[in-house]
């Protein structure tokens, strides 16, 4: 009998070993994105950030689900009566893959390293003007000391940005960037990266947070969204994320083996921009005509079949909104439009003559028809004759920060989530970077003291009241026009069977919660 | 010194002068294009034009252009091509990390357009003016004249997306990839080398589609020519000479007309290896393959000069040296031709 019992023992062992390596199987994740390098600082893009915090945590986080910040190396923090000085409590125990200790040396070596390499391809910047010396007060206390009061501070050392995360000082470069060569928290491991193919991850075991849903993940790099689609189709990978193009979306939303998933709204934004030095839309009432004459539901509906949400301002209206957000920006009025450009000396017969500029590949592959459509609406008004011009982004934006667009699309895939980054960059902080040399504009001081005041005042109230004025002032001056929210850029579409592989408004998929059956 | 040696020697001392002038060219062309690889780079975010310039000035881009020739010049010769603006990485590694795909690649899409090339030309020549012989016909000029990218497309439709025969794109599957390790980057050679049939197999399979749609195009000439250079050949006296003696058809057509029809298609070998770079900019584009060609592709569209002019540098060399080799080669299928 015990014979028996044995060999049914050794029966059942061998049916499940195949069950348990199947079960171990990789996830696959399928995108059209690319890492451009592995370096925190020396990157700025979506996808090597994804991967950066995917292996590696930040003294902060934002909660996968609430979105409230939350600590993550740092367990506890205090900050100093003036808002100059934060004194972080580091969480113990917290280990990298490589088996160094996380503690407070490390988040200082960490910071001080990402801001003194500051590569010119990477976000430094964000973290960098902000802080002015770093002490470490014992193993598990690191205090940071600002160059001024930062209202948004905690969310600057939040995961979100690449610069902020801590790493290794054992395995990684001290004057080189990192270049893929780190040690991370976890909750993943890199195992390797090859360019242009995949990213492979493996649980790290001595993760101090949550273990991830699934042990192995694979993402993969294919070159385009038709590329993409095929790949969910044919199942050679789980799920996708980023980027489909409209008509692929609505054909998979049609196939049964495949279900597509929207997570709106998008806090990434696309609008018009003026350069308001350069004639004729250095008049602001031409600027107010266009922005009364232009036709949202139009490019919603002929170029991205309904898969994007138009907007009225340039702060999110996510929910819940972004502090202050307000729709301000007039609905389609041509009647107002007409009276605008006539107060402004323009007729039928003195047409209204104004290039517009779009870049072909840089925003996907709708951006000539987004153009043809903006510009047929505005020369719906009979006044205005439009001439559509093109350049690839590289001689794109090196005439844009010389000044030599009117008027001209762009996008923003915010650097952090807060209204200052959807107002400041174009009127106060770049404005000549980034083409509508605003600083010349007559009401350049009043948003730069507004903004001033906004980024050093902790009261969500007053910074709400401010963040309002600024949207409210925009419409007069008119240095943008919200267009549409990326909402296409939230959607996921998995396999029946895998679980998890949600966006939020961070725009990134967790890949530690997603698993399949 | 031996006739080949000295043959050798003297093209590729002519290489010299055609790599500089290249190496100008490229040069010159990327300096007078509009847009810099810092405004490419930085561009549409929220950095200051100052801080550009301070970039600019930091990468070196914003010397004048006789100085940055110079210095270009002097590195090239040292070996050193510079470090990708992209990537941080020496863009000498970045080739070498992407050519063996493309030359994977290439070499699986010329066995298929010389397989197929060969076989449907030499059925048309010795079928001649029959009713396949015009199909066949029909077949090499569509080929030569279907888009590389549309074939592909269907290509992935047809066989991978509704019948499932083969993955849509990639070089690797995703469940295969955590098995597997590289050591060579010629991913069928390593897959054979670890003798894990289950490896063989998705990476072969990975290879089909990209292959035929690359080699598709250079099939249906090298067939053309097969055809006409084989009509050529059946008709010489030595041929008839041969069936007059008794030898079987098959015999005498591939053994003595297919061998002296060979000659005149060889020459184009080294001509068909820069065409299907060529094609391979296509290919690699729409099976998410990750060689050369698309690498070149997305350092252009970033403005990447050390990683444009290192890849069009390699890629010439390459192409000078497959030509170089054909050309020697020719003196051991032709015996009257000698150096």
């Amino acid at each position: 009998m015990k014979k028996v019992l044995g060999i049914l023992l050794v029966i059942g062992v061998l049916a499940v070993v195949p069950l348990l390596v199947s079960a171990a199987e990789p996830l696959i994740m399928g995108t059209t994105d690319r890492v451009t390098e592995l370096s925190f600082a020396n990157s700025y893009d979506h996808f090597s950030w994804h991967v950066l915090r995917a292996t590696t945590d930040a003294l902060m986080k934002l909660d996968d689900e609430t979105l409230e910040l939350k600590g993550a190396i740092a367990e506890s923090w205090d900050i100093s009566a003036d808002g100059m000085v934060y004194t972080f409590h580091i969480r113990p125990g917290i280990t990298f893959w490589d088996g160094a200790a996380c503690d407070a040396a490390a988040v200082k070596w960490s910071l001080d390293r990402t801001i003194r390499l500051d590569g010119p391809e990477g976000g430094v910047g964000l973290i960098k003007g902000v802080i002015d010396h770093i002490e470490v007060v014992d193993d598990l206390t690191v205090k940071i000391f600002l160059t001024q009061a930062d209202a948004i501070f905690l969310l600057r050392m939040s995961q979100e940005l690449a610069p902020a995360l801590i790493y290794s000082p054992k395995t990684t470069p001290a004057d080189d960037f990192a270049k893929g060569v780190y040690a991370g928290t976890g909750p993943y491991k890199l195992v390797e990266y090859v360019p242009d193919q995949y990213v492979k991850y493996e649980a790290y075991d001595g993760y101090y947070g949550k273990a991830p849903k699934t042990k192995d993940v694979i993402e993969k790099m294919y070159s385009d969204a038709a590329a993409l689609r095929a790949a969910i189709e044919a199942g050679d990978v789980d799920f996708i994320f980023r980027t489909l193009s409209p008509q692929d979306i609505k054909s998979l939303e049609d196939d049964p083996n495949v279900i597509v998933s929207f997570y709106p709204p998008s806090p990434g934004v696309r609008y018009l921009l003026f350069n308001v030095t350069q004639p004729p839309v250095d008049n602001p009432v031409v600027r107010q005509a266009i922005s009364y004459a232009v036709d949202r539901a139009a490019i919603v509906e002929q170029v991205f079949s309904g898969t994007v949400d138009p907007i009225y301002t340039m702060v999110p209206m996510v929910d819940p909104p972004f502090l202050g957000a307000i729709d301000v920006f007039p609905h389609r009025n041509l009647d107002v439009a007409r009276a605008l450009l006539k107060s402004a000396g323009y007729s039928e017969t003195n047409k209204l003559e104004l290039n517009l500029w779009y870049t072909p590949k840089h925003y996907g592959t709708t951006e000539g028809d987004v153009a043809t459509v903006v510009a047929s609406s505005l020369e719906e008004t009979g006044m205005i004759d439009i001439s559509i011009q093109m350049l690839e982004w590289g001689a794109y934006t090196e005439r844009m920060s010389s000044g030599g667009f009117d008027m001209f699309f762009l996008g923003w895939h915010p650097d952090y989530l807060e209204s200052s980054n959807f107002l400041a960059p174009w009127t106060t902080e770049s404005p000549e970077g980034l083409g509508t040399f605003f600083n010349h504009n007559e009401h350049f001081d009043i948003y730069k003291q507004l903004m001033d005041i906004a980024t050093t005042t902790a009261d969500t109230t007053v910074r709400s009241n401010i963040y309002k004025a600024v949207q409210l002032l925009s419409v007069q001056d008119v240095p943008w026009i919200p267009l549409w929210a990326m909402t296409d850029e939230m959607v996921i579409a998995t396999l029946p069977g895998v679980h998890g592989a949600t966006l939020n408004i961070t725009m990134d998929v967790c890949i530690w919660n997603v698993y399949k059956d | 010194m031996g006739g080949i040696t000295r043959y050798a020697l003297q093209r590729l001392l002519l290489t010299i002068p055609m790599l500089l002038i290249l190496l100008t060219l490229v040069f010159l062309i990327l300096r007078v294009m509009p847009g810099d690889p810092v405004a490419a780079m930085l561009g549409g975010r929220n950095v200051s034009p100052q801080l550009m310039d301070e970039y600019r000035h930091k990468m070196g881009v914003d010397r004048p252009i006789p100085v940055q020739y110079i210095e270009y010049l002097g590195d090239i010769v040292r070996g050193d091509f510079g470090d990708s603006f992209s990537t941080s990485k020496p863009v000498v590694s970045e080739i070498f990390l992407r050519f063996p795909a493309t030359l994977e690649l290439a070499f699986f899409g010329l066995l298929f357009s010389w397989i197929f090339g060969f076989g449907t030309g030499l059925l048309a020549a010795v079928r001649v003016d029959r009713p396949i012989d015009h199909v066949v016909r029909i077949f090499h000029i569509g080929s030569f004249a279907m888009p590389l990218f549309w074939l592909g497309l269907m290509l992935q439709v047809i066989f991978a997306v509704k019948l499932g025969w083969f993955p849509v794109a990639t070089r690797i599957g995703g469940r295969i990839a955590f098995t597997f390790q590289s050591k060579t980057g010629f991913y069928l050679l390593d897959a054979i080398l670890s003798g894990n049939g289950k490896v063989i197999l998705d990476v072969a399979k990975h290879l089909v589609l990209p292959s035929v749609t690359l080699g598709f195009a250079q099939a249906g000439l090298l067939g053309r020519m097969t055809r006409a250079s084989m009509l050529e050949v059946l008709d010489a006296d030595y041929v008839t000479t041969a069936r007059a003696k008794g030898l079987k058809e098959r015999i005498v057509v591939l053994r003595h007309a297919l061998r002296n029809a060979l000659i005149p298609i060889v020459t184009v070998f080294g001509l068909q290896f820069a065409i299907l770079m060529g094609g391979a900019v296509l290919t690699e584009t729409v099976f998410s393959w990750p060689g050369i060609a698309s690498f070149l592709v997305r350092s252009i569209e970033a403005r990447d000069w050390p990683a444009i002019q290192g890849a069009i540098v390699f890629i010439a060399i390459f192409i000078s040296v497959i030509n170089l080799a054909v050309d020697i080669a020719y003196s051991f299928i032709d015996p009257r031709v000698r150096y």
